[in-house]
Protein backbone atom coordinates (compact mmCIF):
# COMPACT_ATOMS: atom_id res chain seq x y z
CA UNK A 1 0.00 0.00 0.00
CA UNK A 2 3.17 2.37 1.16
CA UNK A 3 4.78 1.38 -1.99
CA UNK A 4 0.98 1.45 -4.16
CA UNK A 5 0.53 5.29 -2.87
CA UNK A 6 4.20 6.07 -3.27
CA UNK A 7 4.26 4.89 -6.64
CA UNK A 8 0.64 6.79 -7.20
CA UNK A 9 2.47 10.43 -6.16
CA UNK A 10 5.28 9.90 -7.48
CA UNK A 11 4.01 9.11 -10.79
CA UNK A 12 1.70 12.45 -10.22
CA UNK A 13 4.61 14.34 -9.38
CA UNK A 14 6.29 13.07 -12.47
CA UNK A 15 3.43 14.11 -14.75
CA UNK A 16 2.80 17.29 -13.66
CA UNK A 17 6.65 18.12 -13.82
CA UNK A 18 6.24 16.80 -17.62
CA UNK A 19 3.36 18.44 -18.35
CA UNK A 20 4.89 21.83 -16.69
CA UNK A 21 8.51 20.97 -18.86
CA UNK A 22 6.48 20.62 -22.02
CA UNK A 23 4.51 23.56 -21.50
CA UNK A 24 7.70 25.61 -20.49
CA UNK A 25 9.78 23.66 -23.56
CA UNK A 26 6.78 24.96 -25.80
CA UNK A 27 6.93 28.09 -24.97
CA UNK A 28 11.07 28.51 -25.65
CA UNK A 29 10.39 26.30 -29.03
CA UNK A 30 7.55 28.20 -30.17
CA UNK A 31 9.08 31.27 -29.37
CA UNK A 32 9.99 32.84 -32.92
CA UNK A 33 6.43 31.46 -33.91
CA UNK A 34 4.36 32.50 -31.06
CA UNK A 35 5.02 36.18 -32.61
CA UNK A 36 3.36 34.81 -35.41
CA UNK A 37 0.58 33.71 -33.64
CA UNK A 38 0.56 37.19 -32.18
CA UNK A 39 0.23 38.78 -35.35
CA UNK A 40 -2.46 36.49 -36.38
CA UNK A 41 -4.55 37.42 -33.24
CA UNK A 42 -3.88 41.05 -34.29
CA UNK A 43 -5.24 40.88 -37.65
CA UNK A 44 -8.19 38.95 -36.40
CA UNK A 45 -8.58 42.85 -34.42
CA UNK A 46 -6.68 44.51 -36.84
CA UNK A 47 -6.78 48.25 -36.44
CA UNK A 48 -9.46 49.57 -38.30
CA UNK A 49 -7.68 52.13 -39.84
CA UNK A 50 -5.49 49.53 -41.42
CA UNK A 51 -8.53 48.74 -43.90
CA UNK A 52 -8.66 52.09 -44.92
CA UNK A 53 -5.24 52.61 -45.71
CA UNK A 54 -4.83 49.74 -47.65
CA UNK A 55 -7.53 50.34 -49.95
CA UNK A 56 -7.26 54.31 -49.95
CA UNK A 57 -3.87 54.98 -49.23
CA UNK A 58 -1.63 52.08 -50.03
CA UNK A 59 -1.80 52.65 -53.42
CA UNK A 60 0.56 55.65 -53.59
CA UNK A 61 2.51 55.52 -50.23
CA UNK A 62 2.68 51.68 -50.64
CA UNK A 63 2.13 48.63 -48.19
CA UNK A 64 5.14 49.85 -46.14
CA UNK A 65 4.69 53.13 -46.21
CA UNK A 66 7.83 54.04 -48.20
CA UNK A 67 6.35 55.67 -50.95
CA UNK A 68 7.59 56.21 -54.80
CA UNK A 69 11.05 57.77 -55.47
CA UNK A 70 10.31 61.18 -56.40
CA UNK A 71 6.82 61.37 -56.71
CA UNK A 72 4.78 59.85 -53.63
CA UNK A 73 6.59 61.03 -50.20
CA UNK A 74 7.13 58.19 -47.63
CA UNK A 75 5.26 58.28 -44.23
CA UNK A 76 7.64 56.31 -41.93
CA UNK A 77 9.18 58.55 -39.41
CA UNK A 78 7.73 61.82 -41.35
CA UNK A 79 7.26 64.79 -39.56
CA UNK A 80 4.05 65.41 -41.30
CA UNK A 81 2.28 62.07 -39.68
CA UNK A 82 3.76 63.23 -36.05
CA UNK A 83 3.59 66.55 -35.69
CA UNK A 84 0.44 68.89 -35.34
CA UNK A 85 -2.54 66.55 -35.73
CA UNK A 86 -4.53 69.37 -37.45
CA UNK A 87 -2.00 69.92 -40.20
CA UNK A 88 -2.46 66.00 -41.06
CA UNK A 89 -6.13 66.37 -40.64
CA UNK A 90 -5.87 69.59 -43.00
CA UNK A 91 -3.80 67.02 -45.57
CA UNK A 92 -5.86 64.34 -46.11
CA UNK A 93 -9.46 66.88 -46.10
CA UNK A 94 -7.90 69.27 -48.43
CA UNK A 95 -5.49 67.27 -50.11
CA UNK A 96 -1.60 68.20 -50.53
CA UNK A 97 0.30 69.91 -53.36
CA UNK A 98 4.02 72.17 -54.21
CA UNK A 99 7.16 71.80 -53.24
CA UNK A 100 8.14 69.46 -49.76
CA UNK A 101 10.67 67.99 -48.12
CA UNK A 102 9.76 64.68 -46.63
CA UNK A 103 13.15 62.84 -45.02
CA UNK A 104 15.30 64.93 -46.63
CA UNK A 105 13.91 64.41 -50.17
CA UNK A 106 11.81 67.14 -52.22
CA UNK A 107 8.60 66.35 -53.88
CA UNK A 108 6.73 68.61 -56.03
CA UNK A 109 3.63 66.67 -56.81
CA UNK A 110 -0.12 66.23 -56.29
CA UNK A 111 -1.92 64.32 -53.11
CA UNK A 112 -5.79 64.34 -54.16
CA UNK A 113 -8.17 65.48 -51.27
CA UNK A 114 -9.74 62.43 -49.42
CA UNK A 115 -12.49 64.26 -47.96
CA UNK A 116 -14.87 61.50 -49.09
CA UNK A 117 -14.19 59.65 -46.09
CA UNK A 118 -16.10 59.83 -42.98
CA UNK A 119 -14.69 61.65 -39.98
CA UNK A 120 -14.15 58.00 -38.15
CA UNK A 121 -12.40 56.74 -41.26
CA UNK A 122 -9.81 59.79 -41.33
CA UNK A 123 -9.05 59.53 -37.64
CA UNK A 124 -8.82 55.73 -37.51
CA UNK A 125 -6.12 55.63 -40.78
CA UNK A 126 -4.37 58.87 -38.70
CA UNK A 127 -4.25 57.25 -35.65
CA UNK A 128 -3.07 54.06 -37.54
CA UNK A 129 -0.30 55.89 -39.41
CA UNK A 130 0.77 57.70 -35.94
CA UNK A 131 1.05 54.67 -34.37
CA UNK A 132 3.00 52.54 -37.33
CA UNK A 133 5.56 52.98 -40.08
CA UNK A 134 8.22 53.53 -37.51
CA UNK A 135 5.79 56.84 -36.15
CA UNK A 136 4.90 57.33 -32.50
CA UNK A 137 1.97 59.70 -32.07
CA UNK A 138 -1.05 60.38 -30.13
CA UNK A 139 -4.61 59.24 -32.04
CA UNK A 140 -6.53 61.60 -33.31
CA UNK A 141 -10.38 61.61 -33.02
CA UNK A 142 -13.49 61.68 -34.94
CA UNK A 143 -14.63 65.16 -33.61
CA UNK A 144 -10.68 66.62 -33.95
CA UNK A 145 -11.78 65.71 -38.23
CA UNK A 146 -15.64 67.23 -37.69
CA UNK A 147 -13.75 70.82 -36.46
CA UNK A 148 -11.88 71.24 -39.51
CA UNK A 149 -14.58 70.49 -42.02
CA UNK A 150 -15.32 73.25 -43.66
CA UNK B 1 62.64 45.91 -101.82
CA UNK B 2 64.53 46.53 -98.61
CA UNK B 3 62.33 49.64 -97.95
CA UNK B 4 58.86 47.33 -97.94
CA UNK B 5 59.84 46.20 -94.96
CA UNK B 6 59.60 49.29 -92.62
CA UNK B 7 56.77 50.07 -94.25
CA UNK B 8 54.97 46.97 -93.70
CA UNK B 9 56.16 46.78 -89.82
CA UNK B 10 54.33 50.78 -89.86
CA UNK B 11 51.30 49.39 -91.63
CA UNK B 12 51.39 46.65 -88.57
CA UNK B 13 51.95 49.31 -86.10
CA UNK B 14 49.34 51.62 -87.13
CA UNK B 15 46.79 48.33 -87.20
CA UNK B 16 47.70 46.74 -84.00
CA UNK B 17 47.31 50.82 -82.21
CA UNK B 18 43.97 50.67 -83.88
CA UNK B 19 43.37 47.70 -83.05
CA UNK B 20 43.80 47.93 -79.33
CA UNK B 21 42.38 51.21 -78.92
CA UNK B 22 39.22 49.72 -80.12
CA UNK B 23 39.54 46.76 -77.72
CA UNK B 24 40.00 49.05 -74.22
CA UNK B 25 36.59 49.61 -73.53
CA UNK B 26 35.71 45.85 -71.80
CA UNK B 27 31.96 45.53 -69.56
CA UNK B 28 32.68 45.52 -65.81
CA UNK B 29 32.98 42.12 -64.81
CA UNK B 30 29.65 42.00 -63.00
CA UNK B 31 28.05 44.19 -66.43
CA UNK B 32 26.90 46.78 -63.72
CA UNK B 33 24.60 44.36 -61.98
CA UNK B 34 22.95 44.09 -65.45
CA UNK B 35 21.49 41.01 -66.95
CA UNK B 36 22.07 41.18 -71.48
CA UNK B 37 21.73 38.74 -74.25
CA UNK B 38 24.52 36.77 -74.83
CA UNK B 39 27.70 39.07 -76.51
CA UNK B 40 26.56 42.10 -74.70
CA UNK B 41 28.52 43.77 -71.90
CA UNK B 42 28.38 46.86 -69.85
CA UNK B 43 30.24 49.36 -68.09
CA UNK B 44 29.19 51.86 -65.29
CA UNK B 45 30.07 55.08 -66.88
CA UNK B 46 28.66 56.87 -63.38
CA UNK B 47 27.26 56.68 -60.39
CA UNK B 48 25.10 58.67 -57.78
CA UNK B 49 25.03 61.66 -60.42
CA UNK B 50 21.61 62.48 -59.06
CA UNK B 51 18.18 61.64 -60.05
CA UNK B 52 19.02 61.71 -63.69
CA UNK B 53 16.19 61.85 -66.24
CA UNK B 54 16.86 61.92 -70.17
CA UNK B 55 20.44 61.13 -71.72
CA UNK B 56 21.83 62.45 -74.54
CA UNK B 57 25.74 61.83 -76.07
CA UNK B 58 27.19 63.89 -78.45
CA UNK B 59 29.48 62.47 -81.85
CA UNK B 60 32.82 63.60 -79.48
CA UNK B 61 31.67 60.99 -77.02
CA UNK B 62 30.51 63.45 -74.15
CA UNK B 63 27.53 62.95 -72.05
CA UNK B 64 24.63 65.27 -70.94
CA UNK B 65 22.02 63.93 -68.21
CA UNK B 66 19.18 66.27 -67.70
CA UNK B 67 17.92 66.15 -63.73
CA UNK B 68 14.56 66.93 -62.46
CA UNK B 69 15.37 68.28 -59.25
CA UNK B 70 18.64 70.36 -58.20
CA UNK B 71 19.34 72.64 -55.63
CA UNK B 72 20.57 75.51 -57.53
CA UNK B 73 18.61 74.29 -60.54
CA UNK B 74 21.80 72.91 -62.39
CA UNK B 75 19.94 70.27 -64.20
CA UNK B 76 22.60 69.30 -67.06
CA UNK B 77 25.30 66.92 -65.50
CA UNK B 78 28.05 66.88 -68.10
CA UNK B 79 30.09 63.94 -68.41
CA UNK B 80 33.34 62.77 -70.25
CA UNK B 81 35.69 60.11 -70.51
CA UNK B 82 39.02 61.61 -71.12
CA UNK B 83 41.29 58.32 -70.64
CA UNK B 84 38.99 56.33 -73.23
CA UNK B 85 37.82 53.42 -70.87
CA UNK B 86 34.73 54.41 -70.82
CA UNK B 87 34.17 55.88 -67.65
CA UNK B 88 33.51 59.35 -67.01
CA UNK B 89 36.33 60.86 -65.31
CA UNK B 90 35.22 64.60 -65.52
CA UNK B 91 31.74 65.75 -64.21
CA UNK B 92 30.33 68.92 -64.24
CA UNK B 93 26.82 69.91 -63.32
CA UNK B 94 25.45 73.42 -65.12
CA UNK B 95 22.30 75.28 -66.42
CA UNK B 96 19.69 77.41 -65.12
CA UNK B 97 16.70 74.88 -65.50
CA UNK B 98 15.50 71.07 -63.86
CA UNK B 99 13.61 68.91 -65.93
CA UNK B 100 13.15 65.53 -68.49
CA UNK B 101 13.98 66.41 -71.93
CA UNK B 102 17.84 66.59 -73.36
CA UNK B 103 19.00 66.60 -76.57
CA UNK B 104 22.18 67.68 -79.29
CA UNK B 105 20.68 69.48 -82.04
CA UNK B 106 21.92 71.44 -84.89
CA UNK B 107 25.24 72.40 -81.95
CA UNK B 108 23.01 73.70 -79.27
CA UNK B 109 21.77 71.51 -76.04
CA UNK B 110 17.77 71.55 -75.91
CA UNK B 111 16.49 70.82 -72.77
CA UNK B 112 13.00 70.40 -71.76
CA UNK B 113 12.12 72.40 -68.55
CA UNK B 114 8.70 71.62 -67.44
CA UNK B 115 6.88 74.98 -68.74
CA UNK B 116 9.39 75.43 -71.56
CA UNK B 117 12.40 74.15 -74.33
CA UNK B 118 15.30 76.10 -74.10
CA UNK B 119 18.05 75.97 -75.44
CA UNK B 120 21.85 76.42 -74.17
CA UNK B 121 24.96 76.52 -76.86
CA UNK B 122 27.60 74.58 -76.97
CA UNK B 123 31.31 75.09 -78.31
CA UNK B 124 33.15 73.03 -80.28
CA UNK B 125 35.53 70.58 -78.43
CA UNK B 126 33.86 72.28 -74.76
CA UNK B 127 32.10 70.25 -72.34
CA UNK B 128 30.00 72.66 -70.70
CA UNK B 129 27.53 74.32 -72.71
CA UNK B 130 27.52 78.29 -72.37
CA UNK B 131 24.83 79.64 -69.95
CA UNK B 132 23.21 82.41 -72.04
CA UNK B 133 20.55 79.86 -72.88
CA UNK B 134 17.70 80.87 -75.46
CA UNK B 135 13.81 80.28 -75.01
CA UNK B 136 12.18 78.34 -77.80
CA UNK B 137 9.24 77.40 -76.92
CA UNK B 138 7.40 78.52 -73.85
CA UNK B 139 3.49 78.81 -72.17
CA UNK B 140 3.33 74.80 -71.17
CA UNK B 141 1.01 74.47 -67.86
CA UNK B 142 2.63 72.58 -65.22
CA UNK B 143 0.30 70.81 -63.17
CA UNK B 144 2.71 68.99 -61.33
CA UNK B 145 1.79 66.10 -63.20
CA UNK B 146 3.09 64.45 -66.04
CA UNK B 147 4.85 67.35 -66.14
CA UNK B 148 7.69 65.93 -68.04
CA UNK B 149 8.83 67.70 -71.76
CA UNK B 150 11.06 65.34 -73.92
CA UNK B 151 11.62 66.56 -77.53
CA UNK B 152 12.05 64.65 -80.83
CA UNK B 153 13.45 66.36 -83.84
CA UNK B 154 12.48 65.36 -87.25
CA UNK B 155 15.73 66.66 -88.98
CA UNK B 156 13.24 68.73 -91.20
CA UNK B 157 13.28 71.85 -88.79
CA UNK B 158 10.27 70.78 -86.61
CA UNK B 159 10.42 70.08 -82.85
CA UNK B 160 8.09 67.40 -81.35
CA UNK B 161 6.90 67.89 -77.46
CA UNK B 162 5.33 65.49 -75.85
CA UNK B 163 2.63 67.70 -73.18
CA UNK B 164 1.33 65.48 -70.87
CA UNK B 165 -2.47 65.70 -69.47
CA UNK B 166 -2.60 66.89 -65.65
CA UNK B 167 -4.55 64.29 -64.79
CA UNK B 168 -5.77 60.26 -64.59
CA UNK B 169 -8.77 60.27 -66.67
CA UNK B 170 -10.00 63.73 -66.95
CA UNK B 171 -12.34 63.21 -63.47
CA UNK B 172 -13.93 66.71 -62.49
CA UNK B 173 -12.41 65.97 -59.39
CA UNK B 174 -8.82 64.87 -59.48
CA UNK B 175 -8.45 61.66 -58.64
CA UNK B 176 -11.70 60.96 -56.60
CA UNK B 177 -13.92 58.06 -56.25
CA UNK B 178 -17.17 58.84 -58.07
CA UNK B 179 -16.17 62.04 -59.64
CA UNK B 180 -17.82 61.67 -63.11
CA UNK B 181 -15.38 62.18 -66.48
CA UNK B 182 -15.30 65.60 -68.49
CA UNK B 183 -16.94 65.41 -71.38
CA UNK B 184 -15.92 66.89 -73.58
CA UNK B 185 -12.63 66.84 -71.66
CA UNK B 186 -10.82 70.40 -72.05
CA UNK B 187 -7.71 69.38 -70.81
CA UNK B 188 -6.95 68.05 -74.83
CA UNK B 189 -7.02 71.50 -75.58
CA UNK B 190 -3.64 71.99 -74.40
CA UNK B 191 -2.65 69.14 -73.09
CA UNK B 192 -3.01 65.22 -73.72
CA UNK B 193 -1.38 64.86 -76.66
CA UNK B 194 2.00 65.80 -79.00
CA UNK B 195 2.78 69.71 -80.13
CA UNK B 196 4.65 70.78 -83.16
CA UNK B 197 6.91 73.54 -83.39
CA UNK B 198 10.02 75.10 -85.11
CA UNK B 199 12.74 73.63 -84.29
CA UNK B 200 14.61 76.90 -84.32
CA UNK B 201 12.56 79.95 -84.29
CA UNK B 202 13.04 81.57 -80.78
CA UNK B 203 10.11 82.44 -77.95
CA UNK B 204 7.11 80.60 -79.83
CA UNK B 205 3.71 79.99 -77.31
CA UNK B 206 2.55 76.31 -77.51
CA UNK B 207 -1.18 78.24 -78.10
CA UNK B 208 -0.12 80.72 -80.55
CA UNK B 209 2.54 79.14 -82.09
CA UNK B 210 2.56 75.37 -81.66
CA UNK B 211 0.30 72.89 -83.43
CA UNK B 212 -1.20 69.98 -81.86
CA UNK B 213 0.21 67.14 -83.72
CA UNK B 214 -1.55 64.30 -82.13
CA UNK B 215 -4.28 63.80 -79.36
CA UNK B 216 -5.53 61.22 -77.03
CA UNK B 217 -2.01 60.77 -75.09
CA UNK B 218 -2.32 60.64 -71.66
CA UNK B 219 1.76 61.11 -70.78
CA UNK B 220 3.71 59.99 -74.05
CA UNK B 221 6.82 61.11 -72.49
CA UNK B 222 8.63 58.06 -74.26
CA UNK B 223 8.76 60.41 -78.25
CA UNK B 224 11.22 59.85 -80.55
CA UNK B 225 11.89 60.52 -84.43
CA UNK B 226 11.88 57.53 -86.30
CA UNK B 227 14.60 58.37 -89.35
CA UNK B 228 13.75 54.99 -90.80
CA UNK B 229 10.53 55.77 -91.98
CA UNK B 230 10.18 59.68 -90.85
CA UNK B 231 7.42 59.14 -88.33
CA UNK B 232 6.71 60.09 -85.03
CA UNK B 233 6.45 57.34 -82.32
CA UNK B 234 5.31 57.59 -78.43
CA UNK B 235 4.59 55.29 -75.57
CA UNK B 236 1.97 55.84 -73.60
CA UNK B 237 1.53 55.73 -69.83
CA UNK B 238 -1.58 54.31 -69.16
CA UNK B 239 -4.18 55.17 -66.78
CA UNK B 240 -4.17 54.46 -63.30
CA UNK B 241 -6.59 53.31 -59.94
CA UNK B 242 -9.38 51.20 -62.40
CA UNK B 243 -10.06 48.84 -59.47
CA UNK B 244 -9.97 51.99 -56.77
CA UNK B 245 -12.37 54.36 -58.55
CA UNK B 246 -14.51 51.00 -60.20
CA UNK B 247 -14.21 48.19 -57.55
CA UNK B 248 -17.51 46.66 -59.10
CA UNK B 249 -16.08 46.29 -62.29
CA UNK B 250 -12.63 45.40 -61.57
CA UNK B 251 -10.19 44.28 -59.21
CA UNK B 252 -7.07 44.54 -57.94
CA UNK B 253 -5.32 42.02 -59.97
CA UNK B 254 -7.38 43.64 -62.90
CA UNK B 255 -6.30 46.68 -62.42
CA UNK B 256 -2.43 45.52 -61.82
CA UNK B 257 -2.69 44.57 -65.99
CA UNK B 258 -5.02 47.21 -66.90
CA UNK B 259 -4.78 48.76 -69.07
CA UNK B 260 -1.98 48.06 -71.77
CA UNK B 261 0.79 50.85 -71.66
CA UNK B 262 0.30 51.61 -75.78
CA UNK B 263 2.97 51.79 -77.91
CA UNK B 264 1.69 54.68 -81.08
CA UNK B 265 3.24 55.17 -84.11
CA UNK B 266 1.99 58.85 -83.89
CA UNK B 267 0.49 60.07 -87.51
CA UNK B 268 -0.19 63.82 -87.96
CA UNK B 269 -4.09 64.02 -86.75
CA UNK B 270 -4.21 60.97 -84.90
CA UNK B 271 -6.42 60.51 -82.07
CA UNK B 272 -5.30 57.74 -79.35
CA UNK B 273 -8.57 58.07 -77.16
CA UNK B 274 -7.35 59.19 -74.04
CA UNK B 275 -9.22 60.09 -71.65
CA UNK B 276 -12.28 58.47 -73.18
CA UNK B 277 -10.70 55.06 -73.89
CA UNK B 278 -7.87 52.88 -72.62
CA UNK B 279 -6.67 49.95 -74.72
CA UNK B 280 -7.15 46.18 -72.95
CA UNK B 281 -4.29 43.97 -74.44
CA UNK B 282 -5.92 40.94 -73.12
CA UNK B 283 -9.60 41.51 -75.10
CA UNK B 284 -7.38 43.15 -77.95
CA UNK B 285 -9.36 46.19 -78.06
CA UNK B 286 -10.05 49.74 -77.18
CA UNK B 287 -12.64 49.93 -74.56
CA UNK B 288 -14.77 53.14 -73.21
CA UNK B 289 -13.03 54.07 -70.10
CA UNK B 290 -15.48 53.67 -66.92
CA UNK B 291 -16.10 57.47 -66.07
CA UNK B 292 -17.37 57.42 -69.05
CA UNK B 293 -19.99 54.91 -68.56
CA UNK B 294 -17.91 51.73 -69.87
CA UNK B 295 -17.95 48.91 -68.73
CA UNK B 296 -14.74 47.04 -69.54
CA UNK B 297 -16.45 46.07 -72.84
CA UNK B 298 -18.58 48.46 -74.44
CA UNK B 299 -16.07 50.65 -76.94
CA UNK B 300 -19.04 52.96 -78.42
CA UNK B 301 -16.55 56.05 -79.30
CA UNK B 302 -13.70 53.92 -79.28
CA UNK B 303 -13.77 52.20 -82.18
CA UNK B 304 -13.07 54.85 -84.09
CA UNK B 305 -9.58 55.87 -82.03
CA UNK B 306 -6.60 54.76 -83.10
CA UNK B 307 -4.98 51.43 -81.72
CA UNK B 308 -1.77 50.56 -80.29
CA UNK B 309 0.98 48.93 -82.81
CA UNK B 310 2.24 46.90 -80.00
CA UNK B 311 0.67 46.98 -76.11
CA UNK B 312 2.68 46.14 -72.79
CA UNK B 313 1.14 45.11 -69.26
CA UNK B 314 0.00 47.60 -67.26
CA UNK B 315 1.78 50.91 -65.40
CA UNK B 316 5.11 49.63 -66.76
CA UNK B 317 5.99 53.37 -67.11
CA UNK B 318 7.48 53.80 -70.25
CA UNK B 319 10.01 56.47 -69.77
CA UNK B 320 12.03 57.00 -72.95
CA UNK B 321 12.25 55.08 -76.51
CA UNK B 322 14.99 55.52 -79.06
CA UNK B 323 15.19 53.32 -82.67
CA UNK B 324 18.57 51.90 -83.23
CA UNK B 325 20.48 53.09 -86.42
CA UNK B 326 24.34 52.07 -85.29
CA UNK B 327 26.70 49.26 -86.33
CA UNK B 328 27.86 48.03 -83.12
CA UNK B 329 24.73 45.93 -82.11
CA UNK B 330 23.60 42.77 -84.98
CA UNK B 331 21.79 42.80 -87.71
CA UNK B 332 18.26 42.21 -85.74
CA UNK B 333 18.80 45.15 -83.48
CA UNK B 334 18.78 47.55 -86.87
CA UNK B 335 15.85 50.16 -86.84
CA UNK B 336 14.05 48.37 -83.73
CA UNK B 337 13.16 50.07 -81.03
CA UNK B 338 14.19 50.36 -77.27
CA UNK B 339 12.15 50.89 -74.56
CA UNK B 340 13.41 52.00 -70.78
CA UNK B 341 10.42 51.06 -68.69
CA UNK B 342 10.82 53.11 -65.25
CA UNK B 343 8.87 50.48 -63.53
CA UNK B 344 5.38 50.27 -62.25
CA UNK B 345 3.49 51.76 -58.41
CA UNK B 346 0.59 51.70 -59.36
CA UNK B 347 0.77 47.87 -59.53
CA UNK B 348 0.22 47.51 -55.70
CA UNK B 349 -0.82 45.27 -53.62
CA UNK B 350 -0.17 42.98 -56.47
CA UNK B 351 3.82 42.33 -57.45
CA UNK B 352 5.57 45.68 -59.37
CA UNK B 353 6.49 44.89 -62.43
CA UNK B 354 8.78 46.42 -65.47
CA UNK B 355 12.67 48.20 -63.97
CA UNK B 356 14.11 47.01 -67.38
CA UNK B 357 14.90 48.29 -71.03
CA UNK B 358 12.66 46.04 -73.60
CA UNK B 359 13.06 46.09 -77.08
CA UNK B 360 10.66 45.49 -80.35
CA UNK B 361 11.89 44.60 -83.60
CA UNK B 362 11.06 46.70 -86.37
CA UNK B 363 10.33 46.05 -90.17
CA UNK B 364 9.57 49.37 -91.92
CA UNK B 365 7.14 51.44 -89.57
CA UNK B 366 5.57 48.15 -87.83
CA UNK B 367 7.16 45.91 -85.11
CA UNK B 368 8.02 42.57 -86.84
CA UNK B 369 7.78 40.47 -83.48
CA UNK B 370 6.89 40.40 -80.17
CA UNK B 371 8.95 42.38 -77.60
CA UNK B 372 11.53 40.81 -75.09
CA UNK B 373 13.46 42.41 -72.05
CA UNK B 374 16.78 43.39 -73.31
CA UNK B 375 18.25 44.84 -70.05
CA UNK B 376 17.21 43.90 -66.86
CA UNK B 377 18.60 43.91 -63.15
CA UNK B 378 17.98 47.35 -62.53
CA UNK B 379 16.41 46.65 -59.36
CA UNK B 380 18.60 44.16 -57.91
CA UNK B 381 15.89 41.87 -56.82
CA UNK B 382 12.81 40.23 -58.09
CA UNK B 383 10.21 40.57 -55.59
CA UNK B 384 9.14 44.22 -55.72
CA UNK B 385 6.74 45.04 -53.44
CA UNK B 386 6.96 48.76 -53.18
CA UNK B 387 8.37 50.27 -55.71
CA UNK B 388 11.34 51.73 -53.46
CA UNK B 389 12.56 47.81 -53.58
CA UNK B 390 13.91 48.66 -56.54
CA UNK B 391 17.74 50.04 -56.04
CA UNK B 392 18.00 51.44 -59.64
CA UNK B 393 15.18 52.40 -62.24
CA UNK B 394 15.79 53.25 -65.94
CA UNK B 395 14.49 56.42 -66.90
CA UNK B 396 16.35 57.33 -70.23
CA UNK B 397 18.48 55.90 -73.65
CA UNK B 398 20.77 57.53 -75.77
CA UNK B 399 23.14 55.83 -78.71
CA UNK B 400 26.56 56.58 -78.68
CA UNK B 401 28.40 57.46 -81.79
CA UNK B 402 30.17 54.05 -81.68
CA UNK B 403 26.95 52.58 -81.58
CA UNK B 404 26.18 51.60 -78.31
CA UNK B 405 23.55 52.12 -75.75
CA UNK B 406 23.49 54.39 -72.91
CA UNK B 407 20.81 53.71 -69.87
CA UNK B 408 20.48 56.51 -67.01
CA UNK B 409 18.69 55.41 -63.88
CA UNK B 410 16.39 58.14 -61.89
CA UNK B 411 17.47 56.77 -58.37
CA UNK B 412 20.62 57.61 -57.58
CA UNK B 413 22.08 58.48 -61.37
CA UNK B 414 24.02 55.80 -62.73
CA UNK B 415 25.07 55.64 -65.90
CA UNK B 416 25.96 52.52 -68.39
CA UNK B 417 27.02 51.76 -71.60
CA UNK B 418 25.97 48.70 -73.02
CA UNK B 419 28.00 46.98 -75.56
CA UNK B 420 28.24 44.36 -78.04
CA UNK B 421 31.04 42.16 -79.55
CA UNK B 422 31.00 38.80 -80.96
C1 LIG C 1 -2.95 59.46 -55.63
C2 LIG C 1 -1.87 59.24 -54.71
C3 LIG C 1 -2.08 59.46 -53.21
C4 LIG C 1 -3.05 58.92 -52.39
C5 LIG C 1 -4.19 58.01 -52.79
C6 LIG C 1 -2.72 59.37 -51.05
N1 LIG C 1 -1.62 60.18 -51.06
FE1 LIG C 1 -0.75 61.07 -49.46
N2 LIG C 1 0.47 62.11 -50.69
C7 LIG C 1 0.56 61.94 -52.06
C8 LIG C 1 1.46 62.93 -52.60
C9 LIG C 1 1.84 63.09 -54.07
C10 LIG C 1 1.91 63.71 -51.51
C11 LIG C 1 2.88 64.91 -51.59
C12 LIG C 1 2.20 66.12 -52.19
C13 LIG C 1 3.17 67.22 -52.55
O1 LIG C 1 4.14 66.96 -53.26
O2 LIG C 1 2.95 68.37 -52.13
C14 LIG C 1 1.28 63.14 -50.32
C15 LIG C 1 1.51 63.59 -49.02
C16 LIG C 1 1.05 62.95 -47.88
C17 LIG C 1 1.44 63.27 -46.53
C18 LIG C 1 2.41 64.35 -46.11
C19 LIG C 1 3.84 64.04 -46.48
C20 LIG C 1 4.35 62.76 -45.84
O3 LIG C 1 4.74 61.88 -46.59
O4 LIG C 1 4.33 62.65 -44.62
C21 LIG C 1 0.76 62.41 -45.71
C22 LIG C 1 0.85 62.33 -44.21
C23 LIG C 1 -0.07 61.59 -46.55
N3 LIG C 1 0.13 61.93 -47.86
C24 LIG C 1 -0.94 60.62 -46.07
C25 LIG C 1 -1.88 59.97 -46.86
C26 LIG C 1 -2.94 59.13 -46.35
C27 LIG C 1 -3.15 58.80 -44.89
C28 LIG C 1 -3.65 58.72 -47.42
C29 LIG C 1 -4.91 57.86 -47.43
C30 LIG C 1 -6.03 58.38 -46.71
C31 LIG C 1 -3.03 59.25 -48.61
N4 LIG C 1 -1.97 60.02 -48.22
C32 LIG C 1 -3.45 59.02 -49.93
C33 LIG C 1 -0.12 61.01 -52.81
C34 LIG C 1 -1.20 60.27 -52.37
Amino acid sequence: MKNKLALIILSVILLASCGGNKQKNEKSVLSQPASSAVEKSSTQTEHPGKKVYNSVCLVCHMADGSGVPGMHPPIIESDFVNGDPKQLIKIILEGMSGEVEVKGEIYNSIMPAQAHLSNQQIADVLTYIRSNFGNNAPAVSPEDVQQLRK
Amino acid sequence: MKKLFPALFILFLMFSCGQEQKSVQVGDPDNGGLTLPEGFSALVVADEIGRGRHITVNNNGDIYVSLAQHSENKGIVCLRDSSGDGKADIIQYTGQHTGTGIKLHKGYLYFGADTAVVRYPLTNGELVPGDNWQMIARGFPNERQHEAKPMAFDGKGNMYVNVGAPSNACMEQMRTKGSPGMDPCPLLEYSGGTWKFKDDVLNQDQMVDGVRYVTGIRNGMANFWNTAVDELYVVQHGRDQLDQFFPELYDSKDNAELPAEEFFLATEGSDFGWPYCYYDHLKEKKVLGPEYGGDGETQERCETKSDPIMAFPGHLAPNDLLFYTGNMFPEKYKNGAFIAFHGSWNRAPEPQKGYFVAFVPFDGALPSGDWEIFADGFAGTTEITSTRDAEYRPCGLSQGPDGALYVVDSNKGKVWKIMYSK
